[in-house]
Parts: structure tokens; sequence; C-alpha cells
């Protein structure tokens, strides 16, 4: 058992094969850098929620436990009137993010897309939606109704 | 030999008999039937689709205010514009149409098994590139279909766990659907995808050659037959029969447009192309995670489907696992589909 001739895989010196680790090291840590810059660049500049009070008509405008949808910029709303208080809840369906529609003969919002049903007070009733209507904060001055959202003013970059 | 072919033998130093041995590939007598022709239309739909693709890239605008109006043009004013919009989308549903038929004769052939199972594996991720084409083509229109789509398809994303909302962001370009998304969506659609798909093609016919064709199970005959010229008499047939009928039906029935996106009212009837009827009887009928789950676990399925047969033959061996599992799975989508066609 003495004597063997070498086995032809450790023809390499240990330099050699310390620079291919320094070589194949430095050409993964380097394109994998790049990579994630790359990366970096086509993830959006995200600009910080700022909440503004949006107007959105005349409190008079609403009918006593009528819903009206109305289309602000920052959104779509539904106001809704019960036992004179003024609410309103995001009419973005929480499934999937489509429009939800009132349907006032059944007293339900019902979301054309994939049939969410929620009632008056934006709780869900069937249908997949995973969470209630978003509540907004309303307020009334002089007549005059503001929503709190989140601000889209601010250009996406 | 001519003087002007020795002039390009000797600047382009390939010897003929290189090139011509793929074509004479023998294949098996098996395939001459019509059904081993599917494989090769989907390819032939993509070409119509690049060339047709290109030229419709000459009109239209990747912008919210003007993408409507550049379709619209492409399809009303432009001379010709209705046939090379036509084209395109007539090409495209027939491309999912011919996918779909391959996937199924492939499935009931078993020619996905040992040792072709990554190619199989490839056929998923060409058949969900395809879809995902299919997805950013609609979304480019920019008409009421193509808005909602969006607006769904990446909230769907969201709902992912860990990586949702990361990858929402990334899709559409900031928190909402904004013109960014339809930039990343066009650039999706004549860049990313048309590269990923080419690259994806010549991987999958490569490795159908390095096997060779899978054998038929009990088919005894070992007789072949050469690629060129009779294999490929038949694709080129079914090719020229499949663009006169795509020429003819355009004619007939050219492309419309539906109407103008509008961010601030749902339509009361909408629903996505008949490709993702399955797929949206689904969502509806579940919870959000159940739904966004359920299409998970289905399309890994797909995926990982010729080692989930070998698994199933090693469990009950000859008690035809596959064919009974393969067959509920394919019924199940096939009865979503008619059902959502039929009761909407």
């Amino acid at each position: 058992m003495e004597n063997l001739p070498p086995p032809a895989m450790v023809a390499r010196s240990r330099r050699e094969f310390m620079a291919d680790v320094i070589l194949g090291l430095g050409t993964t840590l380097g394109l994998g850098g790049l990579a994630f810059r790359f990366l970096e660049y086509l993830y959006p500049v995200i600009l910080p929620v700022k909440l503004v009070e949006v107007p959105a008509g005349n409190a008079s405008e609403i009918p006593p436990d009528g819903v009206r949808l109305v289309h602000l910029p920052e959104g779509p709303v539904m106001l809704e009137k019960a036992d004179n208080e003024l609410r309103a809840v995001s009419a973005i369906c929480t499934h999937l993010g489509c429009i939800i529609q009132w349907h006032p003969e059944a007293k339900k919002f019902i979301c054309p897309c994939h049939q969410g049903v929620y009632d008056f007070n934006g709780n869900v009733l069937s249908g997949p939606p995973p969470r209630p209507l978003e509540k907004l904060q309303v307020k009334v001055r002089d007549g005059q109704i503001f929503v709190l959202m989140p601000s889209l003013k601010e250009e996406q970059v | 030999m001519s003087r002007a072919s020795r002039w390009i033998e000797e600047r382009v130093p390939v010897d003929p008999e290189v090139l011509r041995k793929p074509l004479r590939e023998p294949l098996p007598v098996h395939m001459k039937t019509w059904i081993f022709c599917l494989g090769g239309t989907p390819m032939m739909l993509f070409c119509v689709l690049v060339v047709t693709g290109i030229l419709l890239t000459f009109y239209y605008v990747p912008y919210p205010t003007q993408a409507y109006a550049s379709v619209s043009n492409i399809t009303f004013k432009v001379r010709m514009g209705w046939l090379v919009r036509g084209l395109h989308q007539g090409a495209a549903q027939l491309m999912i149409v011919t996918v779909l038929l391959h996937m199924i004769r492939v499935f009931f052939t078993r020619a996905y098994r040992k040792p072709r199972e990554l190619n199989w594996v490839l056929g998923v991720a060409l058949f969900m590139i395809t879809l995902t084409f299919a997805f950013t083509g609609y979304s480019l229109i920019y008409d009421q279909l193509s808005y909602w789509a969006t607006v769904v398809g990446t909230n769907m994303i969201e709902a992912l766990p860990l990586i949702g909302k990361p990858l929402l962001y990334m899709l559409r370009g900031g928190p909402n659907v904004n013109p960014n998304t339809l930039s990343r969506f066009y650039d999706f659609h004549i860049g990313v995808l048309p590269t990923m798909m080419v690259l994806l093609i010549g991987a999958h016919l490569a490795l159908v050659r390095l096997h060779s064709v899978a054998p038929l199970p009990g088919d005894p005959r070992r007789e072949t037959y050469p690629f060129f010229p009779d294999h490929m008499l038949r694709e080129a047939i079914v090719g020229l029969l499949i663009l006169i009928g795509l020429v003819n039906y355009v004619m007939f029935f050219p492309p419309t447009i539906g109407a103008l996106a509008t961010p601030g009212n749902t339509p009361g009837h909408i629903r996505p192309e008949w490709y993702f009827f399955p797929t949206y009887r689904w969502l509806k009928m579940t919870s959000l995670s159940i739904g966004i789950g359920g299409s998970i676990v289905y399309v890994t399925g797909l995926f990982l489907w010729p080692f989930i047969d070998a698994t199933l033959e090693r469990i009950a061996p000859r008690r035809n696992l596959w064919l009974i599992v393969g067959t509920a799975f394919f019924l199940m989508t096939i009865v979503f589909m008619v059902w959502e066609a039929i009761v909407g």
C-alpha cells in the first residue's frame, strides 16, 4: 500500500486553488451586488402617507338613511346618513380592490367583481372579503363634508 | 460546388452535414398523426405574435391618458390596423388553446415520465409565461376590463405571504395602480416575457431532441421517419390552415374596443377572459387566503406533476392513480370554466 501515485485530482497546487476561490467569490459577489442594485432601481420610491381633509360635497345632499357614492381625487367613498349622523366608508372592496355598489332595495353593498356583500355598516355579510370596509373619519363644517384620507397629491416617482 | 457556396464555406467554416443532421432526426411512426403536431403550433403562433406585436408598437403609446386612444386609432384609423390587432388578439387566444391541447396530449400519453420530467417543468413554465403574456396584453388596451383586471390581478399578489407587499409595489411601480404600472406591464409584455419565452422554447426543444421523442405507451412499432421533410410538411400544413382560419376570422369579426377605463367605477358585469374563468370562479367561492393558497397549490402541483405521478406509482403500482388524480383535476378545471361561462 505504499508509494501509490497521487490521484490526478490533486494536480492543482494550493496557490491555484486559492486563486480559483477568490476569482469565483469575487465574480459572484460582484455580479450579485450589481443585480441587487438593479432590483433596488426597480423598487419604487414610496412617499410617506399624509392624511388630508378632502371636501366631499354638502351634508344636506345626503338623504336621511341614504347612501351616496362620491368620487374624490383620493379615491371613492360611500357617505351614509343614519340617525342623522354622517359616516364614511371607503368604497374599495377589501377582497381585491374593486369598487362596491350600493343596492338600496336590499340595503347592501355588493362588489361586482367577486360578489362580496357588506351591510350598511360595512361589515361582511357573505362572499370572499377578508375584512369590513375601511371606516373613514368625516367632519362637517358649515354644512360642508370633509373626509380624512391619505393624500395622493404628491406625484408618483 | 459552385463558386458562391465555396465563398461562403470559406468564410463560415461549418460542415453542412452538421446543419443537416438535426433536420433528419428520426421520429417514431406514432407521430404520424395530426395530434402530434400540437407542440409546434404554439411556436408558429408565437411567430405571428412577434411580427404583429412589433407592428403594434409602431402606434401604441403606453401611457394612461394615451393608451386607449392609440389602440382605438390602431383599430379604426390606421390602414390595416384592424387586421394587425385582430391577428395579434386571435393568435394570442389560439396560442392558449393550442398550448392547453399540447399539454393534454402530453399528459394522457404520459410523455413527461423519467427522464423527461424537466421538460414538463419547462413546458409548464412556458404555459405560465403565455398566461402572463395574455394578462399583460389585455391590460395594455386600457379599457374597463384592462384596468380592473390590473387592479384585481395585482391585488392578488399582495395576498401572498411575506413577499406580497414588496412584490406588489415592484410590479405596480408604486402603492397604487399608476402610470408606472402601465409602463411596467408594457415592458414585461414586449421585453422581459419575449426574452424568457425564446430562451425557454430553445431549452424545451433542445431537451426534446436530446432525449428524442417519448415512446408511446403500448405501441410496439420501432420504425422511424425523418423530421424533414415528412413531419415538417405536416406542421407547415397545420400552420398554414391556422393562418388562413385566423385571417378569415379577423375579416368577419374585426377587433373592437370596450369602454375607456374609469378608475372611479367598476362596471356591473365584469369578468376576465375565458382562460382565467377557473381561477375567477374559485376566488368567488372561497375566502381570500384559501383562494390564493389554493391557486398556489394548483400551480405547484402542475409544475411537479411528473414527480407526483412517480410517487403515486410507487404507492400503488399498476393502479393507474395518475389517471384518476389527473382526470379529476382536469375535470374540475373544465367544470369551473364552463360553470363560470354559463352562470357568469
